[in-house]
């Protein structure tokens, strides 16, 4: 049999499922709104945009006009078409690094929670899993990307590559410290003494426990990896030119900030407002799931 | 032996332990892949000029031909003995090249460190004073929103306000390499603000919860009831219990300390580690990135000890020796 952790430890609001419980926080709305939003531009950015982003169309920096409803940017392209498309690379990035980096973090994580807990070969599992975690964890996530990228370059495969190796230790922490919390309880010691397998200990009673967090661990984790590759365009070390991307347009106008704000302003709302859309979405998801504070601080 | 003194000295143990990992992270990170750091220094159309000799004896005096484990084990020796050796092309001693600009990033973290907690837990104070109230809701929507905006934006936004609008500082920091710590600090007051604003959401909020869940708990209760008022309540009984998470938080703190550092020195062109590191990778400088994670991982595993001696003397909890891993 497998049972519900939250409904054991977390008595649930009425018959609402955890997602419907999401969509009654104003917050959550907000955050879905946006982050849906996002999802849209980044899938339909190329059919959307009225011109090429890589197209030079006038000489330089132009203002908004009815040809270009924002302008053109300082090489002369349509300011517009590239804002719209300036979330997708950092986007697809992190939403593919950070789904291999849950499926490896969840399964070390496992791993190392359960066996921790099952006499002296599994301890040294779970020390030594635990303490490459702290190690790589030591090293501060921007600085680590920046090395990875300088090995394995700034495709987009590889970093989803890297954002995928830096995220799993993060994901192993959270996971193990559920698992072991998910390991005292009674139906667990039941298992173990119907004389379950462990792999079926692992896959059908842990596992299934785990999927809230694992839904919340996703989508802050993300945000998390948008906010990193942003940040690494804006220093010139991740996507470049002609790809368009919202760190890397900050960047640029930078040299125009005094004269032409606008520029800087919105690349920089609306990978704001992405942000924010995730974070929203995951307190409510957060709540919705019983997954409070200390446990996704990371 | 004083059980506490051994509980610090296997947690000092156990740093010493990740610090010698997290060099070999630092070094797969880096040279993981085929080709060395002398292939990625000479720019592809700068190898013209060099002959496959002078590759073969330039390897050899950088050491490069030997087998990796061996270069290995002498990085690893150099990295925790503090000696990066030297660059690859200049052949400067690295931490010639670092030790400046690392001082003056040492000044921007170190405020930085110091006041996000002070400013944290007085929010912290006057949030949990009147929970749902005006000031309350303020705060909590303002970090709300501020915890998710990235630091350079936060950096733009304060340069256009403080600088363009107003007019208060200027715009673009002209700092000397080898100006003087009086004059960086002065120069440091909007970088350091912008530094801060992730911080600090992050660790009120954190506060936050935490107060409210020790205001909630029978302890406090108890006080109350005995007629301890309110605002003695949340400093003197609340605020140390709820200042632990805070605390446990303390190696993605200065992580992320670090990773905006580099962030906010790039936006007001700060003299420091950061442009330094930017500047090694581009020119794919390997030693020089090495040396500078692994300071930057020295700086987080110091501070999550000092941390977590300071959780011990805060907890009762923590001080029993079953509870020591």
């Amino acid at each position: 049999m497998v049972t519900d952790v939250q409904n054991l430890s977390q008595p649930r609001e009425g018959s609402f499922s955890p997602l419907a419980r999401v969509v009654r926080s104003p917050l959550s709305v907000i955050g879905l709104l946006l982050v849906g939003l996002h999802l849209f531009f980044a899938l339909f950015a190329p059919l959307m945009a009225p011109y090429s982003i890589s197209a030079i169309l006038t000489d330089g920096l132009t203002p908004p006009s009815d040809l270009h409803w924002l302008g053109t940017d300082q090489i002369g392209r349509d300011y517009m078409s590239r804002l719209m498309a300036g979330g997708r690379v950092a986007l697809l990035v992190s939403l593919t690094g950070v789904s291999v980096a849950l499926v490896v973090g969840t399964t070390l994580g496992i791993v190392a929670g359960y066996l921790g807990g099952l006499g002296h070969l599994g301890r040294m599992v779970d020390d030594l899993i635990m303490r490459l975690t702290d190690a790589m964890m030591a090293v501060p996530e921007l600085l680590l990307i920046a090395i990875l990228v300088l090995t394995f370059g700034k495709e987009i495969w590889s970093l989803s590559l890297i954002v995928a190796i830096v995220y799993t230790p993060g994901a192993v922490r959270v996971i193990r410290s559920r698992t072991i919390s998910i390991a005292a309880f009674d139906f667990i010691r039941a298992a173990e003494l119907r004389g379950e397998k462990t792999g079926f200990i692992l896959m059908r009673e842990i596992t299934p426990n785990l999927r809230g967090l694992m839904a919340v661990e996703f989508a802050m984790r993300c945000s998390s990896a948008v906010l990193k590759i942003s940040a690494l365009s804006f220093l010139g070390l991740g996507i470049s030119q002609p790809t368009p991307d919202w760190g890397l347009m900050v960047q640029e106008a930078m040299t125009v900030v005094f004269t032409d704000p606008w520029f800087v302003i919105l690349p920089a709302i609306a990978l704001s407002s992405l942000i924010i859309g995730i974070n929203f979405a995951v307190d409510g998801l957060a709540r919705a799931y019983g997954v409070v504070g200390a446990e996704t601080a990371a | 032996m004083h059980p506490i003194l051994a509980l610090i000295l296997r947690r000092l143990a156990l740093s010493g332990l990740i610090l010698l990992l997290a060099a070999v992270v630092v070094f797969v990170g880096t040279e993981v892949l085929p080709g060395d750091a002398l292939d990625a220094a000479i720019p592809a159309d700068e190898r013209i000029y060099y002959t496959e000799e002078d590759f073969t004896r330039m390897r050899a005096e950088l050491g490069l031909d030997r087998p990796m484990l061996v270069r290995f084990g002498e990085m690893l020796i150099g990295l925790i003995t503090f000696d990066f050796g030297k660059t690859l092309v200049t052949r400067d001693a690295v931490i010639d090249n670092i030790w400046h600009p690392m001082i003056n990033s040492m000044l921007m973290a170190s405020i930085a460190i110091v006041v996000t907690p002070l400013v944290a837990i007085a929010l912290g104070i006057a949030a949990a004073i009147k929970p749902g109230g005006r000031l309350d809701g303020i705060v909590s929507g303002a970090t709300l929103f501020s915890y998710s905006m990235p630091d350079f934006v936060v950096a733009n936004i304060f340069v256009m306000v403080f600088a363009l609008q107003l007019g208060l500082v200027p715009a673009v920091l002209l700092i000397p390499e080898y100006a003087s710590a009086g004059e960086v600090l002065k120069l440091s007051v909007l970088p350091v603000m912008a530094l801060i604003v992730s911080g600090v959401a992050y660790q009120f909020r954190l506060l936050r919860a935490g107060m409210l869940e020790a205001l909630a708990s029978e302890f406090v209760e108890r006080a109350r009831l005995s007629g301890v008022p309110e605002w003695r309540l949340v400093i003197v009984h609340a605020l140390p219990v709820a200042v632990i998470p805070m605390l446990n938080g303390t190696a993605q703190f200065v992580a992320g300390i670090i990773s905006g550092v580099v962030v906010i020195e790039a936006v007001f062109r700060f003299p420091g580690i950061g442009l330094e590191l930017i500047r090694a990778i581009i020119q794919r400088e390997i030693p020089t990135v090495q040396a500078i994670t692994f300071l930057a991982a020295f700086a987080v595993i110091l501070g999550n000890l000092l941390a977590d001696i300071a959780v011990l003397a805060l907890d009762p909890r923590v001080r029993r020796p079953s509870n020591g891993h």
